[in-house]
């Protein structure tokens, strides 16, 4: 198991590491930015940072000139969701092999959404199985505003915590070294959300969808976006199960949601992160597809089924 | 097209039109009828996706799949896209480099004649 030599103390590790910094300021942040860029630059490790667009501004004094080496990636303008971004994540890995890489995450920022903070979470506690062997270091970021659960949450998940410009090192349990998850169940669907139960009608369950999502104001372009998604998913059900699957949409204040829930079991708690190569004639694009299109993607398997919840921004 | 350069003496390469939707129902249909199309010495064979307004990831798989093959077979695949949601997941999944894209059957079968109808090199 690792030993945490996260952020700026070195290159001395064969394996990943996976540290968290806890943030109460802005100049916190800043420092943390700072010793983050100048510990990659030290040991020449390529660098990729998604951040808030806040806080992606704090980087840019540090930054200068350096930009060639950091692949950076906003997530204020763009999709939050977890599991792309973990995708990101380990794709920027792939393309470095046998280099150490650094990768900076903002993961606890204060508007985050709870379903939002909860799927991160998810992949965070999945970070020693994905990356084992790898030479990474990820450094993920909270604000200490967002309460003590949550803190006591990103200290679990991390071999390593820097809090105040002091780094500190924990001891993994058993528990954690043996990669538990974390896999809180999903919301109930609103009493007032829209079902259909299909299998073969395919075409039927995009243009439901469709159709609901029009009337609850999503945009056109959104519209296109999650046809696409709810195809991917009535697919998967068509293709890897016997049954039937079961389409639930519904309208929040500010988001379209929809799930579709059916028999299957995804083995692979990573299934649909890794970006699949573009002229690669393989059969694994479903789901991965869904992760880019939305805003957030929510995914509980099991023995007995599996539920997969897309979030979309009415604006 | 009145505008249309003269045609050279080569045949005009097959056209087929694919299905209004494409997903997992039917791909393997699209897959059959275009990789029947791309016989060794055609030059090259049109998918006609105008009419297609949703394809999903098993339609863009039998896609790659017969483009591969084609090019194994020194054929050309044109794809004829003018749908949002077809567009849409092509970008996505990386692919506007990657297949040769049109935006009607006249501008694919004129790049291939101003090509001088060139099989292309064996993949």
């Amino acid at each position: 198991v690792d030993n945490g030599s996260a952020g700026q103390s070195g290159p001395s590790h064969g394996g990943p590491s996976h540290g968290a910094l806890l943030y109460s300021a802005v100049a916190n942040f800043s420092a943390a930015a700072e010793q983050f860029i100048a510990g990659a630059e030290d040991v020449g490790a390529p660098l990729f940072i998604a951040a808030t667009e806040e806080n992606l501004a704090a980087f840019a004094p540090f930054a200068n000139g350096r930009t060639r080496h950091i692949r950076f990636t906003d997530l204020t303008g763009q999709s939050a969701d977890p599991g792309r971004i973990f995708g990101l994540i380990r794709t920027f890995v792939e393309e470095h092999p046998g280099r150490p890489v650094r990768c900076w995450q903002d993961v606890g920022w204060r508007d985050r959404s709870a379903d939002g903070l909860t799927e991160a979470i998810r992949y965070e506690a999945l970070f020693g199985h994905a990356f084992a062997g790898l030479p990474v270091t990820v450094l993920c970021s909270y604000d200490t505003g967002l309460g003590d659960g949550m803190l006591a949450e990103a200290e679990r998940l991390h071999s390593s915590v820097l809090r105040g410009g002091r780094w500190r090192r924990r001891a993994h349990t058993a528990r954690e070294a043996a990669g538990a998850r974390f896999d809180p169940p999903l919301s109930s669907p609103p009493g007032e959300a829209a079902t259909l139960t299909f299998r073969d009608d395919q075409a039927g369950v995009r243009g439901f969808a469709a159709a609901r999502a029009r009337d609850a104001g999503l945009p056109p372009g959104r519209v296109v976006d999650l046809t696409i998604a709810v195809g991917e998913l009535a697919g998967n059900t068509l293709a890897h199960t016997s049954g039937e699957g079961r389409l639930t949409i519904w309208a929040t204040a500010d988001e379209l949601v929809f799930q579709v829930s059916d028999t299957g079991y995804i083995r692979d708690p990573l299934a649909g992160t890794l970006r699949p190569e573009p002229a690669a004639a393989g059969n694994r694009r479903g789901l991965w597809l869904v992760h880019q299109i939305g805003d957030l993607v929510q995914t509980r398997t099991g023995p007995s089924g599996t539920t997969t919840r897309v979030h979309l921004r009415l604006n | 097209m009145d505008s249309r350069p003269p045609a050279p003496a080569t045949q005009a390469p097959p056209i087929v039109r694919l299905a209004p939707e494409i997903d997992i129902t039917n791909s393997g249909r699209v897959y059959a009828d275009l990789e029947a199309a791309c016989v060794p010495g055609v030059g090259a064979v049109i998918a006609d996706m105008t009419q297609t307004t949703f394809c999903d990831s098993s339609g863009i798989r039998a896609l790659i799949q017969v483009h591969n093959l084609a090019g194994s077979r020194r054929v050309e695949l044109s794809l004829v896209v003018t749908s949002d949601s077809v567009l849409r997941i092509l970008a996505l999944c990386g692919l506007n480099g990657i297949l040769h894209l049109y935006s009607s059957t006249d501008d694919a079968v004129a790049s291939w004649r101003r090509r001088g109808g060139a099989t292309p090199p064996q993949a």
